[in-house]
């Protein structure tokens, strides 16, 4: 029952005793500083690791914390872009506690250099081109520059499309949501390939992408639920949402599975057969029990659907069985000792990210998205759209003001 | 954002709502256009029938299959039957829990249309077996050769997850049309068609106690519907993962035959539903709005197409292995080459023109678009299968498939039959949800009234209501109050019951949402029984997959271990659903007394009407009386007040 520690202050103290109505990570707001603290504290950890052992391990510490909180981002973006085309209640009620993960997505950009920087400790294309599956392939796709340019690339669409969702109103939004999931679905499946899957170049799974995706979604969903911006009936929304992305990442993963164990080809089996060793399994286990079991069986019983409490505890479940999922895919590349890197690595980003997306720079960011009307929106509607926006900015900041109180 | 806004006829009201759907079928005579379309659609069948015996004289020698391309057209026209029949369950299901209001004049002609295609889905893998009449073989029975299915095939799995998937949509849909049977029976004309509708209806007396124990069902089978839905077509695409061609052996092709499924089914229900329309004079309650939506369902499934078709070509130069590679440029220079590019272009490109909103306001041209989708869809069904098996690993069994004449009857004989079996739908069972389309006006309604605070209000000022649940009718005969509308009858239930009358009940056309609130209903047990039911089942396969495949009839395949939880879990799956379902229609019988056909509140004055227009209150105690329920319901204007004569 390994889970990262970075997970728990929204499911802290001081979250449980936030008084109903109060906007979601107040509490996480109030303890901005002291999160960046630890998270440089365990980032420079893991930088003397690197320093004095092979840097295999403390640099896929790195990118399991880097892919998780990612996933967080990312998956709130998707969520709100979904919403931007859907519409439903649902999104309006999660949009506090999705908002500022969305906006925290350029405060990453520079936890991606040690990864960027550091390819060659992670992948073995980047020592040796020979490794890639195909001479082609490593000169046109599988190269440092070009992995650094297609994350990057991505990052600043992503940045883009966080920004935008939360700025524009009505038809603009709409159009740029559709346009931004599909750049996203592409994107996702390029840069989960690059980050995780080309750790052995010669595995490849179409589904990967797709399953991504769709646990970046459940990521973000966990964690809106560990900050409890729902309740009531809006409580039952969310653990519908939770319900049917712990399902679907459920589903595709299994999918993945089943494929390669029928066809059984060398390549596919490999890359399973080396995570099945006891050790492996177990953490695999673990996640499917966290990320999958619990949250099925207790979210068929109506009391838990409506209750934020039962909800938060089961956000931080799935989290942590998605973290143990990440380091099954990475950790077995590079043993054991990859397992405390990586919770290193999730304190790390986390404390950094956590920080910096909801420090007095994230705040500024969020103001000014939530304020103003988008510049897409048409002038004849200023009116219009400038009173909601208006609303929730007196909500965010006063409940800000509540929850540095707390603190 | 407004919910119904476009999707009813402005002055609207029950009765003329029903009036718009059922009035069609039971008094206006059809006119030639449907007698010519029914003729086509009888000639097609006969077409089919002909190509049915004649495959059935001479074996499946007379298609175009040949040792290379052994599937052909059979496993295409499946493949592409069974997308068509996935989309019907499943947008009635997700829209329902979604809460999209524009799922009320389009569900029940979806789920038909799922029943039919996937009938005729599963024609063709029988037909393809080469021996049909042994096609019983593939259901564990207990048989004189000792011989089990063999669980490990894509083929037990695809019988499975059809016939689970076919009697689940049967369940759905019947349970959903029940309703409506008994509106039918009680506006039916003549008494044949009384009788008859009257018997499949089962006594469907609109009671408020019924209805709480059907949406609560309806809602629950919703919610299996889509896992069974995704569960299925991941099966047919299976079908090809499983085996190892290249170009097959792709994670994603179960969740990407699952978008291609509901991509060509939304495409076929955009059909459907202009002809409906046009056929049967619908104009008022399928508009335009019905269209634009679906439409964007429509480019968002091209979308997500077309990069899955991007992610196929990109992996397969990625994988950097010389077959994969060989196939995609076989794709794009091969022998199908063109079709492949009228595909991309009727999947993905042509979609596109829906981005503008002034296509998608267009009837024409969303049903244009669903067209040549459909058309896309056939070939991409067809193609998935020429283009790999044309082009395998040995160079030496290359070899072109070249349909003949049985192929193509065959396939137009199909589509004919499918034409026939919803021509004859539509003159027989209403092709409109008549209750979700009331219930439909009755949340514009109530949103218009802002019932929601008052509400509110009611749920504070309840003395105690709790424990005091309206208990059901003893024996005395009841008292009816008609309301001509269900906000009254809302009100008049909470008077009722504050004022300690017993054995309460309503009689109402649809699920008045907050009636069963007033009358203090308790929430019916069913989901806990269903999945106890569910695991029941799961558990019972499961166990006879383990049997059988490592205790009874142990054969090994490929070198995989006897114990294949991996594919036991498939079966398990689908077992479990249906186990479930099966075990939420027992319970709502039985919980709801059905079927009853001689029920007392029959003998009543204009209870047909409950089915239709009007809003009954029923009071069965013994204490209560027409001057003491008049007094009780003053203000509220009831049409009228009457015992139901014994």
């Amino acid at each position: 029952m390994s889970r990262p520690p970075a997970t728990r202050p929204g499911a802290g103290p001081g979250a449980a005793a936030r008084p109903d109505g109060a906007p979601p990570g107040a509490w996480l707001r109030a303890r901005a500083g002291r999160a960046l603290l630890l998270g440089l504290a365990a980032a420079a950890a893991l930088g003397l690791w690197a320093l004095v052992a092979p840097a295999g391990p403390p640099a896929a510490g790195w990118l399991v914390g880097l892919a998780f909180w990612a996933s967080v981002a990312l998956g709130a973006v998707a969520l709100l872009a979904v919403h931007a085309l859907t519409g439903g209640r649902w999104g309006e009620s999660l949009r506090p506690a999705l908002a500022p993960a969305a906006l925290g997505l350029p405060a990453l950009l520079p936890l991606l250099l040690p990864l960027l920087l550091g390819l060659t400790a992670l992948y073995p294309w980047a020592v040796d081109p020979g490794t890639a599956p195909a001479p082609d392939v490593a000169r046109l796709y599988l190269n440092p520059a070009g992995f650094r340019l297609r994350t990057l690339l991505a990052w600043g669409v992503w940045c883009l499309l966080g920004w935008l969702m939360l700025r524009l109103r009505g038809g603009a939004r709409a159009v740029a949501g559709a346009l931004g999931l599909v750049f996203h679905l592409g994107a996702v499946t390029l840069v989960a390939l690059d980050w995780l899957l080309s750790i052995d170049p010669h595995f490849q799974s179409t589904a990967f992408g797709v399953a991504a995706l769709v646990m970046q979604m459940m990521a973000a969903l966990a964690w809106a639920a560990l900050l409890r911006p729902a309740v009531g009936r809006e409580a039952g929304d969310l653990a519908a949402l939770l319900f049917a992305a712990v399902l679907g990442a459920l589903y595709l993963g299994f999918v993945q599975y089943l494929v390669a164990w029928y066809g059984d080809l060398p390549d596919k089996a490999r890359w399973f057969l080396r995570r099945e060793g006891a050790g492996w399994l177990a953490l695999q286990g673990a996640s499917f029990l966290l990320a999958a079991l619990l949250p099925l069986v207790a979210l068929l019983r109506p009391g838990t659907r409506r209750s934020p409490a039962a909800l938060a505890g089961l956000g931080a479940a799935i989290l942590a069985g998605f973290w143990a999922h990440l380091c099954w895919i990475v950790a077995p590349a590079f043993g054991a000792s990859v397992l405390p890197a990586a919770l290193l690595g999730v304190l790390a980003v986390g404390g950094i990210w956590l920080g910096l997306a909801y420090g007095p720079a994230g705040g500024w960011l969020l103001r000014r998205a939530e304020s103003a009307p988008g510049e897409g929106a048409e002038g004849a509607s200023d009116g219009r759209v400038a009173r909601a926006p208006d609303d929730r900015v007196e909500r965010l900041s006063g409940g800000r003001a509540e929850g540095l109180a707390d603190g | 954002m407004s919910g119904s806004e476009g999707l009813l006829p402005p002055g609207a009201g029950y009765g003329t709502l029903v009036g718009a759907v059922a009035d069609p079928l039971l008094r206006r005579r059809v006119g030639r256009p449907y007698w010519l379309a029914f003729a086509a659609g009888a000639l097609g069948t006969a077409l089919m029938l002909v190509s049915m015996g004649w495959l059935f004289v001479e074996g499946i020698g007379i298609w175009g299959v040949n040792t290379s391309v052994v599937w052909g057209f059979a496993i295409a026209n499946y493949v592409w039957w069974i997308g068509i029949g996935n989309a019907g369950t499943f947008i009635s299901a997700a829209l329902l829990l979604l809460r999209q209001p524009w799922r009320a004049a389009i569900n029940r002609f979806a789920e038909v249309m799922t029943l039919f295609a996937g009938a005729i889905a599963g024609l063709f893998p029988i037909m393809h077996l080469g021996r049909p009449y042994r096609a019983y073989w593939l259901l564990p029975y207990p048989n004189s050769m000792e011989l089990w299915p063999q669980w490990r095939s894509a083929l037990v799995w695809d019988c499975a997850a059809i016939a689970t998937y076919l009697l689940f949509s049967l369940v759905f849909w019947w349970l959903g049309l029940l309703p409506d049977l008994a509106t039918l029976r009680d506006r039916a004309p003549g008494r044949a068609g009384r009788l008859a509708y009257g018997v499949l209806a089962l006594g469907w007396r609109g009671s408020a106690r019924h209805w709480h124990l059907h949406d609560r069902l309806y809602r629950t089978l919703a919610m299996l519907a889509l896992p069974l839905v995704v569960s299925v077509h991941s099966v047919v695409g299976m079908d090809f993962a499983a085996s190892l061609m290249p170009g097959w052996e792709e994670s994603i092709f179960p969740p990407y035959f699952v978008v291609g499924a509901l991509f060509s089914g939304f495409g076929m229900c955009v059909v459907l539903a202009a002809l409906l329309r046009w056929g049967l004079g619908l104009q008022a309650v399928i508009t335009q709005r019905h269209f634009a939506v679906m439409a964007k369902v429509i480019l968002a499934g091209a979308l997500v197409l077309g990069l899955s078709y991007l992610t196929e070509w990109f992996t397969a130069w990625y994988s950097g292995d010389a077959d994969e590679r060989g196939h995609v440029r076989f794709l794009f220079g091969g022998e199908y080459a063109p079709l492949y590019y009228v595909l991309l272009a009727c999947n993905v490109l042509v979609p596109q023109v829906l981005w503008s909103a002034r296509a998608r306001r267009s009837i024409g041209a969303v049903v244009a678009v669903s067209l040549l989708l459909n058309l896309g869809m056939w070939l991409e069904r067809v193609l998935i299968i020429w283009n790999v098996l044309s082009h395998g690993y040995l160079p030496s069994m290359h070899g072109v498939f070249r349909p003949t004449f049985w192929d193509w009857a065959l396939l137009a004989g199909t589509i004919g039959f499918f034409l026939l079996l919803f021509l004859v739908f539509a003159r027989l069972l209403p092709v409109i949800a008549m209750h979700d389309l009331g219930k439909l006006l009755f949340d514009r309604q109530r949103a218009e009234a802002h019932a929601g605070e008052e509400d509110e209000a009611r749920a504070g000022e309840r003395p105690g209501g709790a424990g005091r649940g309206a208990r059901p009718m003893g024996g005395a005969p009841p008292i009816l109050a008609e309301f001509r509308d269900p906000l009254t009858l809302i009100d008049a239930a909470h008077r009722a019951r504050e004022a300690g009358l017993r054995g309460l009940d309503a009689h109402t056309p649809f699920a008045v949402a907050g009636l069963a609130e007033a009358l203090a209903l308790p929430t019916p047990r069913v989901r806990p029984a269903m999945l106890a039911g569910g695991l029941l089942a799961a558990a019972f396969v499961y166990a006879l997959c383990w049997y059988s495949a490592v205790l009874d009839y142990p054969l090994v395949l490929g070198g995989r271990p006897l114990h294949g939880w991996q594919v036991f879990l498939v079966l398990t799956f689908e077992a479990g659903i249906l186990g479930a379902t099966f075990t939420g229609v027992a319970w709502f019988l039985v919980a709801a007394g059905l079927p009853r056909l001689n029920h007392p509140v029959f003998d009543a004055r204009d209870i047909g009407r409950a089915s239709q227009d009007r809003f009954f209150l029923a009071v069965a105690d013994p204490a209560a009386d027409e001057a003491r329920l008049a007094a009780l319901l003053d203000g509220l204007g009831p049409l009228s007040i009457r015992r139901v004569a014994p």
